[in-house]
């Protein structure tokens, strides 16, 4: 009995939005109300990317960027993420380039929260970088304004002894809340 | 003189019987009975809404059926919907995390599907709805409205991971 009335008790301190709804009753007019909720989660996005092309790699090292939009609505720090980019012919958690055939050219990748293209963060293929900040917490499209960069490098040792050839990758870059 | 006072006290008692049966003979045999039954509504099986956008993509939705009763003769069963936002802003449905508000938008529909038919502005009543049940308080059991909302990804964007929380009351009137 004494449970039975502490579960009555308890029941009665709940919050309000437990129980929200309420319904009407007969009469000349009739009021029912709705609770409302609205659970925003943490939403990120990552657009403006380009691809990266060095058409003629004649004087190491070469550099290419791309600058990005970052829209994060996460709370704490606002606009804040974490970068995990992948490379498709990545050997543990090196990013590396490939020609048709079976030879490959190791390059460094980097992101910079920010738009210039500064090797800012060093990326680790498959990896999640450190918390980033600097995402748009406002705009989806960033005001216009790209706020992150990703940027690799090509060292004059990478491409000792690779024959001429056409070598490409594709880069996947997760923009997480967490 | 004893014989005088005897007689007065026979007729007063006939007297008295008389009056009597005369009283009952009019008293009515029957009894007009007047009840005026006035337009009557009844709003019931409302539930809550909870809905989460995880995408930019398409819009969240969320809605609850309802069950509307009502005596209006012309059209039986129908009634006016007056829907309001305890955060409203001007007629814009809003919830609050209590710092910010979003914006949302809200329905309603005649029948229980989750359509958006009649869209609704806070604090403002809607055309007459038809469709209320006229014969049944709770609908038999089977609801014939519905109260729904959505949150299009522009109204999303540029608002922080939270709950945002408002309440509707649902006003229904036969006028």
């Amino acid at each position: 009995m004494s449970l039975f009335r502490n579960v009555i008790v308890f029941a009665s301190l709940l919050p309000s939005f437990v129980f929200a709804s309420t319904q009407g009753t007969l009469g000349t007019t009739t009021t029912g109300t709705v609770s409302i909720s609205i659970t925003i989660p943490a939403l990120v996005q990552v657009t403006g990317l380009s691809d990266l092309t060095i058409a003629s790699a004649s004087s190491f090292p070469v550099t290419a960027n791309t600058t990005a939009c970052i829209y994060s609505n996460v709370a704490s720090p606002l606009g804040s993420y974490f970068v995990t980019a992948s490379s498709t012919n990545a050997s543990t958690t090196n990013f590396r380039v490939k020609d048709s055939g079976t030879n490959y050219i190791t390059y460094a990748a980097y992101w910079n929260n920010a738009a210039a293209a500064t090797q800012t963060t060093t990326l680790a293929s498959g990896t999640k970088t450190a918390q980033q900040t600097g995402g748009s917490s406002t705009s989806l499209t960033c005001g216009g304004s790209p706020n992150a960069n990703f940027n690799i490098n090509l060292t004059a040792a990478a491409v000792e002894g690779v024959p001429a050839a056409t070598y490409s990758d594709v880069v996947t870059i997760i923009i997480s809340p967490t | 003189m004893k014989k005088i006072k005897r007689h007065h006290c026979i007729l007063i008692v006939i007297l008295y019987f008389i009056t009597l049966d005369r009283t009952q003979a009019a008293n009515p045999s029957s009894t007009t009975v007047s009840v005026i039954i006035p337009a009557l509504v009844q709003i019931s099986g409302l539930s809550d809404i909870s809905l989460t956008p995880t995408s930019f993509a398409s819009p969240a939705t969320g809605a609850t059926t309802a069950c509307i009763y009502t005596n209006v003769l012309t059209p039986l069963g129908s009634y006016y919907v007056t829907a309001s936002s305890l955060n409203a802003s001007s007629t814009t449905f809003r919830a609050t995390n209590g710092t910010s508000f979003i914006t949302y938008n809200a329905y309603w529909n005649a029948t229980s599907s989750p359509s958006q038919t009649i869209s609704l502005s806070s604090g403002v009543k809607t055309a007459q709805q038809s469709g209320g049940s006229s014969s049944s308080l709770t609908c038999s059991g089977t609801p014939n409205a519905n109260f729904n909302i959505s949150l299009g990804s522009a109204q999303v964007e540029g608002f922080a991971a939270a709950t945002y929380t408002d309440t509707v009351t649902l006003l229904i009137s036969p006028s």
